[in-house]
């Protein structure tokens, strides 16, 4: 209880202490400090812990106060590769130098580095230093092997490997790995090249897309190539419009016989059009004469 | 707004009444041109000088490209590119999410850079809240993300004692 009490004080003149010193403490009650019997434990413990910084002995005791920045660890021969081995954003404790960013204040500097979101924005090749692209290159080094020196010339290429397969792909960001762009691969053949070997490797392949893979039967609605209009939301809606407007029961049938009037077979056909190919004058009227039709207006 | 509404009828019955009875140079006229209001966004208005800014608070938006840069760059505003559209809504998100689950903790706005597939999140963190619970809430929030997008995301924490200060207003 007296030990409570005395620390609690302590703690105030602690804030005071820290107020006359001039150290910007703003809301000091927003810092995590704990008001329990564990205060009193650790307040024993953090006794012979190491003053940091000009706050004064007394102020967070129970707070573990944070380590030295990597900054002042880090010696002129180091290996930089291990600080930032892979791309990551600017981190003012692992990046030894003085770096400035920003506009200034009237009469002043740019920020330094300290909190400066204008560093973390922008991209940094932090991890591409020379001696980090060598190691890279070293590691593949196993994995390639010599580029023959008999196809030096384009020619010779062209004459030993004439059927040329195009495919690209794309950095994009997203969250699918996939881009519908990099589907598309082009096949160059050449006629001088053995005709009916070319032909038949081509319905080999043809057919060979055709075949399904067990992997195959988990895509998902979002995986699809195509808009469908069977068991989509626009289905849904339209169906259940529908049976509400119609003055007779419900039932499976009655979802039949609506799905089988032309009015919504022309509906189905607009959207399917304007989700596939997106909007244009004549998809825009096209689903607007099939609304009209189906809703009588 | 509804003073001069009155202001102004109580005028139109003058005018009439001053047509007639008293002659026109005591007559006040309305003005017809559009109302041009001051452009309010993301800017905090100058005050007593007490209240402390980030840069990014400081800066207004038309000083984007100019002194300031972006906090979220992706593909698909480029020509030929899609998904602009999901790309904001998913950052939206993602800033909300943050601003949530750290509520009290953030020094600044929220960076998003994509790496291929994977999001990574760069925030910066006030020391507020103990090293146990910050690292909790970092794995929870990446594994919840990650739940939502379906793709690696990735959070980058950097921590401070205060918030930077740029200027006062």
């Amino acid at each position: 209880m007296a030990t409570r009490t005395l620390k609690t004080s302590i703690l105030s003149l602690g804030r005071i202490h820290c107020h006359i010193y001039g150290v910007n403490v703003r809301n000091p009650l927003n810092r995590a400090t704990y008001a329990t019997a564990l205060s009193i434990n650790t307040s024993s413990q953090n006794k012979g812990f190491p003053d940091r910084g000009n706050r004064g002995p007394f102020n967070r005791r129970s707070r573990r106060e944070a380590g030295d920045p990597r900054t002042d660890r880090m010696p002129v021969e180091q290996d930089w590769t291990a600080v930032y081995p892979t791309a990551t954003p600017f981190r003012q404790g692992s990046v030894p130098l003085p770096v400035r960013m920003g506009f200034p204040v009237k009469k002043g500097v740019p920020p330094e580095k300290k909190g400066n979101l204008e560093l973390i924005k922008i991209p940094n090749f932090l991890h591409l230093t020379p001696l980090a692209i060598k190691k890279h290159c070293e590691a593949l080094k196993p994995f390639c092997t010599e580029w023959p020196s008999a196809l030096d010339t384009g020619a010779k290429c062209d004459e030993h490997f004439p059927v040329k397969v195009e495919s690209k792909d794309y950095v994009s960001a997203g969250t699918s790995l996939r881009n519908p762009s990099a589907r598309i691969v082009h096949l160059r053949v050449s006629f001088c090249v053995n005709y009916d070997y070319a032909m038949y490797l081509l319905t080999v392949l043809y057919h060979e897309s055709w075949k399904m893979e067990a992997w195959e039967s988990e895509k998902t609605v979002a995986d699809m190539e195509e808009y469908s209009w069977e068991d989509s939301p626009s289905q849904k809606n339209i169906m259940s419009t529908l049976v509400r407007m119609q003055v007779e029961g419900e039932g499976e049938a009655v979802r039949e016989e609506l799905l089988g009037r032309p009015e919504v077979q022309e509906y189905r056909d607009s959207v399917t059009r304007l989700k596939n190919e997106g909007e244009s004058e004549s998809s825009m009227h096209q689903y607007r004469d099939a609304v009209k039709k189906l809703l009588n207006l | 707004m509804p003073a001069s509404l009155s202001c102004q009828s109580v005028i139109s019955v003058r005018n009439i009444v001053g047509t007639s009875i008293y002659n026109n140079s005591g007559t006040r006229t309305r003005y017809v041109t559009a109302a041009c209001c001051k452009n309010r966004a993301a800017r905090i208005r100058v005050g007593k000088g007490d209240r402390p800014l980030t840069y990014e608070q400081a800066l207004h938006p038309h000083h984007i490209g100019h002194r300031k840069g972006w906090l979220s760059q992706h593909t698909s505003n480029l020509q030929g590119e899609g998904g602009a559209s999901d790309r904001t809504v998913e950052e939206v998100f993602v800033r909300c999410f943050l601003f949530g689950t750290f509520h009290n903790c953030l020094a600044n706005e929220i960076v998003i850079k994509r790496r291929g597939n994977m999001l990574a999140v760069c925030t910066l963190m006030l020391q507020k809240l103990p090293p146990q619970k910050l690292y909790f809430l970092i794995g929870y929030t990446e594994t919840l993300l990650s739940h939502f997008y379906k793709c690696p995301v990735k959070l980058e924490v950097q921590t401070l004692e205060d918030k930077a200060v740029y200027k006062y207003l």
